[in-house]
């Protein structure tokens, strides 16, 4: 299984998307996550949608990667404002 | 649009699609928004279709579903290290209509299909499109808006509304029949990958005749001893692989589940089930396990809940899901089709009010409510689900290690090991409690 992909980005590429250019499904309070000492959505998220900025320790959103779990609103309801992506974007499962 | 529907469905998924295909047989008009492409698209499980209602629904489906593979072997087992001590039944008449209900399916395919039975009895199926709010009039749901923005813009309005969402419900959570914030000790988290393998690869490795298939589930090392599991599910040419961890767990884990996933992957038990196959897919979903005693206020007037959002789901030893979800729907549909035949207002009061009770006597709610404790008891007991898979293991490979250790002896060190690892009132206490835990 050498050849088969191990990371969640590597994994990733393995879906197709329907992505919504411009219009994110996700926002997160900034002020807010950056007060969370824990900020454990950085790895819930399955998906790594979410990435601590090294220099600003803003969050990063990639509402791209989203494979739609929600998961994180319901880590972090407080900051995290996830919705699923307008009808017929976002993830495009094939298998299920 | 103005015009009014008699029923709106929200969500192509087994819930939903089971209320539409019993509503449109009784010619009632029936229509089902999916925010996905196309129905399945955005529709994720574990894997097993538990197919009883399907079979009360639509007689051959049996035949001509697409689905996998009969179930005809299930294995429960805790792994500890390089250790693993399992429950193995197989049944060979399993293999054998109605296959013990029990099937593999893959949901892309399985739910596009199942939207089309809906088609064909006369259910309006738009997919693309997707639900962002309920409208409330005076105290009753009177439909959806299906796009942000201002009220009366892009609105479909229906006398009731059957709400399929799913998992999330953000609907019944906007409408306040269930507390706003998700609860993490009992929303799981599930990641899958769907591993191909060529058909007689996977039929020789798991020892499969013709339609045969295995459900494997893990315990113990898979999840690190947290409040969750691993399982194996054999497709036709594939292998579906995943895990789940309370949200509450996975917080506590501070690794990805992906991390997780690839651990599992590896375990020795496990790695030569998968070798040499190829991913297809990853992807990740979560599972409502509130359990009986926490389930939402199902209805109020002009909207139902079925499915995963009402959190019905039967977690317990079985797993069930997909078939609560249908009986749901069917249900729904059921009481709706009954108001109808009365001359009631299939919105009001009245005529969703022997919904709960309908469930109550089916095997949805008397289920569940036979393991209503076991949710919060291993929520609770975290130590059962952390020591025991070792414990056990340690105390099985010590009875079957061989050496010159006369069989006494090794049975008198297993016994005191009881008594030290765990201690006789503490070990049977908790083999009571979790007797207990699912009377």
């Amino acid at each position: 299984m050498s050849d088969n992909p191990k990371t969640i980005e590597d994994k990733l590429g393995l879906l197709q998307y329907r992505i919504d250019e411009g219009n994110p499904h996700i926002t997160v309070d900034q002020e807010k996550f950056k007060a969370d000492p824990a900020k454990a959505i950085l790895f819930a998220c399955p998906a790594k949608v979410y990435v601590e900025d090294e220099q600003t320790g803003d969050c990063i959103v990639n509402y791209e990667n989203c494979i739609e779990c929600g998961t994180c609103h319901v880590v972090a309801p407080e900051y995290v404002n996830w919705f699923y992506p307008e009808g017929g974007k976002g993830v495009h499962y094939r298998y299920g | 649009m103005d015009e009014e529907f008699d029923v709106l469905i929200i969500g192509a998924g087994p819930s939903g699609i089971s209320a539409a295909i019993a509503l449109a047989r009784a010619g009632i008009e029936v229509v089902v928004l999916e925010r996905g492409e196309y129905p399945g698209a955005k529709n994720v499980y574990g894997g097993i279709l538990f197919t009883h209602q399907l079979a009360k629904l639509l007689p051959d489906a049996i035949d001509d579903a697409p689905f996998e593979r009969a179930v005809t072997r299930r294995r429960i087992g805790a792994l500890s290290g390089d250790r693993e001590v399992a429950l193995d039944l197989k049944v060979g008449h399993w293999r054998e209509k109605p296959f013990n209900h029990t099937m593999t399916a893959l949901r892309g395919r399985f739910d596009r299909w199942f939207a089309e039975q809906a088609e064909e009895e006369g259910a309006q199926v738009f997919p693309g499109f997707m639900a962002h709010e309920l409208i409330v009039e005076d105290g009753r749901v009177v439909g959806v808006r299906v796009k942000p923005g201002d009220p009366g813009e892009d609105e479909m309005r229906a006398k009731l509304v059957i709400c399929g969402e799913g998992a999330q419900a953000f609907l019944a959570r906007q409408v306040g029949l269930m507390p706003s914030k998700l609860p993490q000790r009992h929303m799981i988290t599930n990641v899958k990958e769907v591993i191909g393998l060529p058909k007689e690869k996977l039929e020789d490795r798991f020892l499969l005749e013709g339609n045969e298939g295995v459900a494997m589930e893990y315990f113990g090392e898979p999840v690190k001893g947290l409040f969750g599991m691993g399982f194996v599910y054999t497709n036709e040419e594939s292998v579906s692989i995943g895990l789940g961890l309370t949200v509450n767990d996975l917080m506590l884990s501070k690794e990805t589940l992906n991390d997780h996933l690839e651990h599992f992957k590896n375990l020795p038990t496990i790695r030569k089930l998968i070798e040499g196959g190829e991913s297809l897919e990853y992807s990740a979903h979560m599972i409502p396990e509130y359990g009986y005693n926490h389930i939402p206020k199902l209805s109020m007037p002009g909207l139902l809940l079925v499915g995963d959002t009402a959190g019905f789901i039967n977690g317990s030893v079985y797993h069930e899901g997909t078939n609560l979800a249908m009986g749901s729907g069917l249900l729904a549909a059921e009481t709706v089709i009954e108001a109808k035949e009365a001359g009631l207002d299939i919105g009001s009061s009245e005529a969703l009010a022997p919904y709960r009770q309908k469930l109550e006597n089916s095997f949805i709610l008397k289920d569940m409510k036979k393991f209503r404790k076991a949710p919060d008891f291993f929520n609770k007991n975290t130590h059962i689900l952390k020591e025991y898979p070792g414990h056990v293991t340690q105390w099985l490979e010590d009875y079957f290690t061989i050496t010159e250790t006369p069989k006494a002896e090794v049975e008198r060190n297993i016994l005191n090991k009881i008594k030290k690892d765990v201690g006789w009132f503490r070990f049977a206490k908790d083999m009571f409690a979790v007797g207990r835990s699912v009377r």
